[in-house]
């Protein structure tokens, strides 16, 4: 019926101006055409109506809504990696409130499936010089050790050695120590004022009071040290037959495995030996060391920092790493166990960037987004399979 | 469309709750349709696309997410989605003469709502036409080109992209009318299965 009201001339005049193929003049007239009569109106709004609809129904075909979430889904945990630069520099006390306030908001019901699969969350034992383990968790206060220092446990700020305001005496330091369980993490200032950061399944010892004349601390699996200066008192961190001497800096380390140590310097300088036969090599900021204890033998090279040191600013970071890596660390943070049912899914690559108290789920949804793996969750096992 | 609401609600309250199947099933749901809305304005494709990609990623980092409501999320992501277009456009327009956004916003919704039928019938009926047909109406409509770079592209003259693309035109307003008259003789398009999962 509308059609009869348009003659074919008139048609492909305004539909060419619906198309914008006309120019400055002829468009001023199929205006004034247009406003001339109600009729003329509704006759180009039902061309207009038509012309869209086959503009949108043919456009439809192109989209490809596949592609465009593996490019978008991909972007999602990248554009959240700025967030790692303003945590950075965020306080230590700031973190483990964030922590709190995070896992607090973890009991309002959420509206996913129900798992016994927590994020990671602040927990350790502290091993007095006594040998007797304290729950960090569940008692919190003072603690005094032998000597007369004091240990401040605070649910907040993790636990604090403060220096003696009476300097003791040269007797033999005594030792604390912290073992930080799988799906744990702890952060502990020493006494010379020292923070430590302590990641998922870690163990870090040291003395009570740094009284001798050096500060030697034996670290197990991955800690971030930032070590206050003191160029009288080196600071040494062992790790089986690894040693890093320290000018007062900012680095991270990982000696999960003697064979294989990595050391990745923020700021400052560190020297390391890979055993105590190897001679001291020097370390700048922004590189890697890879030290194999047993053979000796060491590498150094230049790396992105922010993918290391991420997990401390309360990050999960990342990039282009292989997915047995990944689920590596996982599994410590989650406390669960892996299993993987087709090799070749461990060599897969993903970049990836999460909150690190997210719930495990959102992880594998990221993942499952962008490649073909599958990943069920049961109990506390996950089984990674081919779709 | 009868199973919107719900899942309207659902992907609002899993935005709220930040959790990335909201953002995900927002993206199956909205994707095509926000690219062709932005197109509308852009007339890129491959701009389009990366605006509603871009704008997918910024809604998930930003605040706004939480503010969706499902009775009005359609309308709010179409003015969002605008804006940006306007924002940005580099290329002009085909549409840049109708200032009446309203009425353009109207017809779209119209057409997202029923946008299954509308591409089948659209389809059946461009199927039918000869090649070159198809290529004048590709290039017009969706490449957006001037008839003369569409000419110059099919070698052929100006007149006859424009008989051309008459033909088609009226050959598609009449399917697009006749089904709209007579809905009741609707027959299942078979040819589109894809399409017709949905419920």
């Amino acid at each position: 019926m509308r059609k009869q009201t348009l003659n074919r001339e008139t048609e492909e005049w305004l539909t060419a101006y619906i198309l914008g193929q006309l120019d400055e003049e002829e468009r001023r007239k199929a205006k004034a055409w247009i406003e001339e009569t109600p009729e003329n109106r509704s006759a180009y709004e039902s061309l207009l109506r038509d012309c869209l609809r086959i503009r949108w129904a043919q456009e439809d075909r192109r989209i490809q809504t596949v592609k465009a979430w593996r490019r978008v889904s991909a972007a999602l945990q990248r554009k959240r990696r700025r967030w790692s630069h303003i945590a950075a520099a965020a306080s230590v006390a700031c973190v483990f409130v964030l922590a709190g306030v995070l896992l607090s908001r973890k009991e309002t019901p959420a509206p996913v499936a129900q798992h016994t699969i927590q994020p990671i969350h602040t927990q350790a034992t502290l091993i007095l010089s006594t040998g007797k383990a304290v729950n960090l968790i569940d008692s919190p206060g003072d603690i005094k050790e032998q000597d007369g220092s004091v240990v401040t446990v605070d649910s907040a700020a993790g636990l604090r050695y403060d220096s003696l305001a009476v300097p003791a005496t040269q007797t033999a330091p005594i030792y604390n120590k912290i073992i930080v369980p799988r799906g744990g993490e702890y952060f502990v200032t020493l006494a010379d004022g020292t923070q430590v950061w302590l990641d998922a399944e870690s163990e870090l010892e040291y003395p009570v009071q740094f009284n001798t004349d050096s500060r030697q601390v034996k670290l197990k699996g991955k800690a971030y040290f930032s070590v206050t200066k003191d160029e009288r008192k080196p600071f040494v961190v062992r790790a089986n037959e690894f040693a890093l001497r320290v000018y007062g800096t900012e680095f991270n380390i990982e000696a999960r495995d003697e064979r294989h140590i990595e050391t990745v310097l923020v700021e400052g300088a560190v020297g390391f030996r890979a055993n105590g036969k190897t001679a001291e090599q020097r370390l700048r900021p922004g590189q890697l060391a890879v030290a194999n204890t047993v053979t000796g033998e060491t590498q150094i090279r230049k790396v992105n920092v922010a993918s290391y040191v991420a997990w401390k600013n309360r990050e999960i970071v990342f990039e282009n790493e292989r997915l047995d890596r990944i689920m590596d660390e996982v599994a410590r943070w989650y406390d669960v166990e892996v299993f993987f049912q087709n090799e070749e899914l461990k060599t897969l690559r993903f970049d990836c960037n999460m909150p690190r108290y997210a719930d495990i789920q959102d992880l594998f949804f990221f993942m499952e987004q962008t490649s073909d793996a599958r990943f069920s969750v049961s109990g506390k096992t996950v089984i990674v399979s081919k779709k | 469309m009868d199973t919107a609401p719900t899942t309207n609600k659902q992907i609002c309250d899993l935005l709220r709750a930040h959790d990335p199947r909201g953002i995900k099933l927002l993206f199956d749901t909205r994707y095509k349709s926000l690219v062709s809305w932005t197109n509308t304005f852009i007339n890129d494709l491959a701009e389009a696309e990366d605006l509603v990609q871009e704008f997918f990623i910024d809604l998930w980092n930003g605040n706004v997410k939480e503010e969706l409501l499902p009775g009005t999320l359609d309308s709010f992501l179409r003015v969002l989605v605008r804006n940006r277009a306007y924002n940005q456009m580099k290329k002009r327009d085909a549409l840049k003469n109708h200032e009446d956004i309203e009425k353009v916003d109207a017809i779209f919704q119209e057409y997202d709502d029923s946008k299954d039928k509308v591409i089948a019938q659209v389809f059946s009926e461009i199927e039918t036409f000869p090649e070159r047909t198809r290529q004048v109406l590709n290039g017009v409509f969706v490449d957006g080109l001037k008839y003369r770079e569409v000419a110059d592209r099919l070698g052929v003259s100006v007149s006859t992209v424009k008989t051309l693309l008459g033909n088609a035109i009226e050959k598609l307003r009449e399917r697009l009318d006749n089904d709209r008259v007579a809905q009741f003789l609707l027959v299942v398009t078979s040819f589109l299965p894809r399409i017709h999962t949905k419920k």
